[in-house]
């Protein structure tokens, strides 16, 4: 499959400010500043550049992985109410 | 320090650290603005398409043929 295929963009796209970019933005960040550690620099105020395109870094795979997380769900779930739509017979209301 | 890599003696400088590495801090931040205003298209194309999409499924024809 396609990372993100065609029929994904019939989803509502998730926000910009979202738990996979804002997680993985501060990985990103975290991976700056252990840099900084190893290298004997001083961890929060040195390669401030570095550590902005590590959380950029971080924060846009962070979308991506994200919309695709929306789309597998999407998909088993459509499949799931599929196979419920289709054997009706297996999923009588308990009573009648 | 570790070395991840090998240079050639030939050709190979010491890094200078009195100065601030100026081209690298260019990339760098040039590569951040890149890629947040490549984030920030992508996201507003997708909200488009999506409500394009939406607005299609739910059209009812009345006078279009």
């Amino acid at each position: 499959m396609a990372f993100l295929p065609d029929e994904a963009r019939s989803l509502p796209p998730p926000p910009l400010f979202n738990k996979g970019s804002v997680w993985l933005g501060f990985t990103g960040w975290l991976a700056a500043m252990l840099n900084n550690s190893f290298n004997q620099r001083p961890a929060l105020r040195a390669g401030v550049h570095r550590q902005i395109l590590f959380t950029t870094v971080g924060w846009f795979v962070g979308y991506y992985l994200v919309k695709r997380t929306d789309y597998i769900y999407a998909k088993v779930d459509r499949e799931l109410l599929e196979y419920v739509r289709h054997h009706p017979e297996d999923f009588k209301v308990a009573g009648t | 320090p570790f070395l991840a890599f090998t240079r050639s003696m030939f050709v190979a400088k010491k890094p200078n650290y009195a100065q601030p590495n100026w081209p690298g801090v260019g990339l760098a931040l040039g590569t951040s603005a890149a890629l947040w205003a490549f984030l920030i298209k992508q996201h507003n194309e997708d909200v488009m398409e999506y409500e394009r999409r939406q607005k299609e499924r739910h059209h009812k024809c009345t006078e279009c043929s």
